[in-house]
């Protein structure tokens, strides 16, 4: 498979992307978790 | 094409016995490396076992072209090709194999506190470090070595004289060379990625993760690191001059355990993730969403995946857990 055929394929499951504090459903496998996100505590600092 | 829900029907599991140490393709077929010593060819009915290491464990490995360079802890660099050709590289006598790299037909270890390079001409030279190193790569260009230990990173040209010591107090465990070469980056002791630019050797920390990234995987433009060590794949973007300077990562694959291998796509920007409860996902990176690849084992004993491949086209994925579980994804056509 190429690149251009990836992006059709991927996608199947949550095409969601998790935001800072918000919540959501992830289906894997065909079992829901939920799951909120506190979103990555910091950036690249010198 | 039709979408599909998963990929687990597109995976042909195997049963290798033993814990995977690294995975690759080497002329079209999945190869494992294992940790009874041996390289396993294909799969387990058609395929072949061989003894690379005997009566030892591979430690590191690395691919290079059409060879597989494997380090094992009978102090023996082995290179292996496609056909199952094997090559002693090096002996070193009573010690372990720490870390590995190969690139262009040359390759680099490390034992105990020395570092060694062997050209693709065969030329061995030396360096004595300032302690015992985990970390190896070699530039994308030239012959050129980033060496990681404690106290920061050495670059080396093995044919030049003095190296070059990158300072940064701290453990530095492994190392990985953005592909144009612009930025050096080592995973740390401390839970931490710590990054240079070659040019200034301009510091960049990276923090957050609660547990040690011992998995990096650049994306094929060279814009993106892809780290393991959360419970998510945690993505550095790297296209500015600055590199990630004042920028969050983004966060893939949120999952309730930890990720362990990372493995972007050749040809896409789609990252591969292993986790330590043995699921597996795909995600693409420019909308977050996810596709299943593998489900997490039922028995928790040993199921971190331990290795994750692509094949040269994209179109096939390997992996390997510590339970000595394995697979091979192959993409649908599209």
């Amino acid at each position: 498979m190429t690149g251009s055929a990836m992006p059709a394929l991927v996608g199947g499951i949550d095409a969601g992307t998790l935001r800072e504090g918000k919540e959501r459903t992830l289906h894997i496998g065909g079992i829901s978790h939920r799951r909120v996100r506190r979103g990555w505590p910091g950036q690249a600092r010198p | 094409m039709a979408l599909s829900a998963t990929l687990t029907d597109q995976v042909e599991a195997m049963g290798l016995g033993e814990p995977v140490a690294f995975a690759a393709f080497l002329g079209g077929s999945a190869v494992f490396a294992l940790a009874d010593g041996t390289l396993q060819f294909g799969d387990g009915v058609e395929g072949r076992r061989i003894p690379v290491h005997a009566d030892a464990a591979i430690l590191v490995a690395a691919r290079d072209g059409d060879r597989l360079v494997t380090g094992g802890d009978d102090g023996r660099v082995v290179a292996t090709d496609a056909n199952g050709g094997v090559e002693v590289i090096v002996e070193e006598k009573g010690k372990w194999i720490d870390a590995l790299a190969a690139h262009g037909g040359a390759v680099a270890w490390t034992a105990g506190k020395t570092a060694r390079a062997r050209s693709a001409k065969g030329e061995v030279k030396s360096l004595d470090l300032p302690s015992s190193s985990r970390g190896l790569a070699f530039f994308p260009k030239g012959y050129r070595l980033a060496i990681a230990h404690y106290g920061g990173a050495t670059l080396w040209f093995p044919n030049a004289g003095n190296p070059e010591t990158l300072a940064w107090a701290g453990s530095h465990l492994d190392v990985t060379i953005s592909p144009d070469g612009r930025f050096l980056v080592t995973s740390m002791q401390e839970n931490a990625l710590h990054g240079w630019r070659v040019a200034d050797g301009k510091h960049m920390r990276m923090a957050g993760y609660p547990g040690k990234t011992r998995s990096f995987s650049w994306s094929h433009d060279g814009k993106w690191l892809a780290t393991s060590g959360a419970d998510a794949c945690i993505v550095w973007p790297f296209s500015g001059k600055e590199g990630p300077m004042g920028q969050a990562p983004r966060e893939c694959g949120v999952h309730s355990a930890v990720v362990t291998r990372v493995a972007f796509h050749p040809a896409a920007l789609v990252v591969a993730m292993g986790y330590d409860d043995g699921l597996i996902m795909l995600t693409r990176l420019t909308d977050g969403s996810e596709i299943l690849v593998r489900h997490p084992a039922q028995d928790r004993d040993s199921v971190r995946i331990s290795a994750l491949a692509w094949d040269a086209k994209g179109a096939r994925l390997a992996f390997g857990a510590e339970n000595g579980n394995a697979g091979v994804l192959t993409l649908p056509k599209g």
